[in-house]
């Protein structure tokens, strides 16, 4: 019984610690990026396009067949998938992105959004 | 009630679960990472009629789950996470030094872990990291009560299998 609470209490320690370290991380890093930059599209692996977080735009993403479709909606320095067409939705219920590294992922549809901003990486880093 | 039929109510409930966490939105842009209500059944199963078992309705789960609610992909994709989720918890629990909510929290974290992992190398970047805290504070906090839940029906089943005919 003792043994087990004190098991217990090690785990839940570390997920607790784990938790901490990484939300100081992102507290880092929110200082270093805000809002800008851009948002690329990647379908199947491959950057496909890219989008400037600074311009409000609507455009619908199609698939290379025209069947899968995703509504892109950048506004006020953010970017979400306002509609789209795969079976789970997730991407249309996630919430919009706009620091750099942040994604949207589609896995129905293989599309993956995320922001990168110039300043701190080069498009080599996505590409490569 | 037989064993096969107990496996049966589990993989129902575990539809269910998986259901109602699909009905419950969260705002993160990785598929597959969830609340982890459905990790009740995996944890009862596990208890009740043992690893081997547990670990069938684990990949029922997940393939079912996936063709009701998703495609092929998403099918592969769930089974990271369900399968990282359910070799630690049976580890821990061979190990006999955690109590059961400790085991299912340790289980719905590395569900969304394997998820996040998966995720990381589909977008290979740096960015997802930023939902761990997240991530980490959400699944210690349904596993633990999911868990006790467990406990707490675990004597009532166990009796219900043992007893026999009466309900
Ligand atoms: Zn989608």
């Amino acid at each position: 019984m003792f043994q087990k609470l004190k098991g217990d209490l090690i785990i839940v320690g570390i997920i607790i610690v784990l938790a901490v370290v990484f939300f100081l991380i992102n507290l880092i890093r929110d200082r270093q990026s805000s809002g800008e930059g851009n948002v690329l599209v990647v379908r199947d692996g491959r950057v496909v396009e890219s989008y400037p977080l600074s311009e409000d735009i609507t455009v619908t993403l199609w698939d290379e067949e025209r069947t899968h479709y995703n509504l892109l909606m950048i506004k006020d320095g953010s970017a979400e998938i306002s509609d789209a067409n795969c079976p789970d939705k997730i991407c249309v219920r996630s919430r919009a992105i706009a620091r750099d590294g942040e994604s949207i992922i589609c896995l129905p549809h293989r599309l993956v959004l995320s922001v990168h901003s110039e300043r701190e990486r080069d498009m080599d880093a996505v590409t490569g | 009630m037989k064993r096969t039929a107990v496996m049966g109510l589990l993989l129902a409930l575990a539809l269910i679960l998986s259901y109602v966490e699909s009905l419950i939105p969260l705002p993160i842009g990785i598929p597959g990472i969830k609340i982890g209500l459905a990790n009740l059944a995996v944890v009862l199963a596990m208890y009740l009629v043992g690893e081997r078992n547990a670990l069938l309705l684990t990949i029922s789960k997940a393939v079912l789950s996936g063709l009701l609610f998703g495609n092929l992909t998403v099918i592969l994709y769930n089974l990271a996470g369900a399968l990282i989720s359910f070799l630690t918890m049976a580890l821990m629990k061979k190990a006999g030094r955690f109590h059961l909510p400790v085991i299912s929290a340790v289980g719905g974290v590395m569900h969304n872990t394997g998820q996040l992992l998966v995720a990381c190398v589909i977008v290979s970047t740096y960015g997802i990291v930023y939902y761990v805290p997240f991530l980490l504070i959400a699944g210690l906090v349904t596993g633990m009560v999911i868990g006790s839940v467990a406990v707490l029906v675990l004597p009532a089943v166990r009796k219900g299998m043992n007893g026999g005919s009466r309900e």
